[in-house]
């Protein structure tokens, strides 16, 4: 059998980066090819509004705003894979991808199985969780994926330090 | 040191296909593997009945799946009695469990797409969870 891919799906938080020491301790010595993919995405109105300050009356979906949306999502994307490829000292990364959707999940759902993915690893939550709330990002994988998903992260309730928990890292 | 795995079964496809993904997967000689049942109170067939029956089903379970397990050595063979997903993570704190291998859904389904034991697992469990889906493509 050939080497199992394994797919890192990382938005450059803490949760994320948790994952990727997990899979670096774990899968150390194993036959593994290791593709890390981020998402850019431009989820809702509000992100557009809330980078560019504009108010509701404005001409939001313009294009011009919106594609500064865009290539800012793209750049928090790409320092997220840098970020996350940092952390790992006994694999080595194979692919580091940007993916652009508006729908995390499925984008990296979709990824892991157009590239005959083995398994997916994903933090628990990322930046965008609020407090207790389960990461819905990686429950929707879970209901999505065809294939294994493993979900790594601490319960916030449980963790003393956890005062930021709107965003972290 | 090797991997503390737990497996929690109820004997469904849907367990018996993480076994078999473990098995397949996990490297045999890094990794030592606990069989988790979880008997779920079910005071309608009265005291007697329920306590002998539920042991047999469990002994019948656990020996099931741990079957599945060709390569791999089974530290522990454990039946607890409680509400699965609490029982299940109540366990892996307790007793160091480095990861929990289990199916997406058993016998009882939430909606259409996980069950409640995996979803409770999924919500509240420090310890990394690899879900394993029933039906692969």
């Amino acid at each position: 059998m050939g080497a199992r891919y394994v797919v890192l799906a990382t938005d450059g938080s803490v949760n994320a980066l948790k994952a990727a020491a997990w899979v670096d301790e774990h899968l150390a010595g194993c036959h593994v090819r290791l593709g890390l993919v981020s998402v850019a995405g431009v989820s809702s109105f509000d992100d557009a509004r809330l980078a560019h300050g504009i108010t509701f009356n404005e001409d939001w979906a313009n294009s011009r705003v919106l594609e500064e949306a865009w290539s800012h999502a793209r750049q928090r994307a790409e320092q997220a894979l840098h970020q996350t490829a940092q952390v790992f000292q006994h694999l080595t990364v194979d692919s580091a991808t940007v993916l652009e959707s508006t729908g995390p999940a499925a984008a990296i759902v979709h990824f892991a199985r157009d590239h005959h993915a083995d398994a997916i690893v994903v933090g628990r939550r990322g930046h965008t969780s609020i407090g207790a709330l389960l990461g819905s990002v990686s429950f929707a994988i879970v209901q999505q994926s065809p294939i294994p998903v493993t979900i790594v992260g601490s319960y916030p309730i449980w963790d003393d330090t956890a005062t930021h928990i709107v965003k972290e890292g | 040191m090797a991997l503390s795995v737990l497996l929690p079964t109820d004997g469904s496809p849907s367990a018996l296909h993480a076994a078999d993904w473990l098995n397949d997967t996990a490297n045999p000689d890094k990794v030592e593997v606990t069989l988790m049942y979880v008997i779920a109170p079910r005071m309608e067939l009265g005291m007697e009945r329920f306590f002998t029956d539920a042991r047999l089903d469990s002994l019948r379970i656990l020996e099931e799946t741990e079957s599945r397990l060709t390569r791999h050595r089974t530290l522990h063979k454990v039946t607890a009695l409680g509400m699965p997903a609490e029982e299940i993570i109540r366990y892996a704190i307790d007793h160091d469990i480095g990861a929990i291998v289990m199916g997406r859904r058993g016998d009882v389904k939430v909606g259409h797409w996980i069950g409640s034991v995996s979803f409770g697992v999924f919500q509240r469990c420090p310890v990394p969870v690899t879900i394993i889906e029933p039906d692969p493509e």
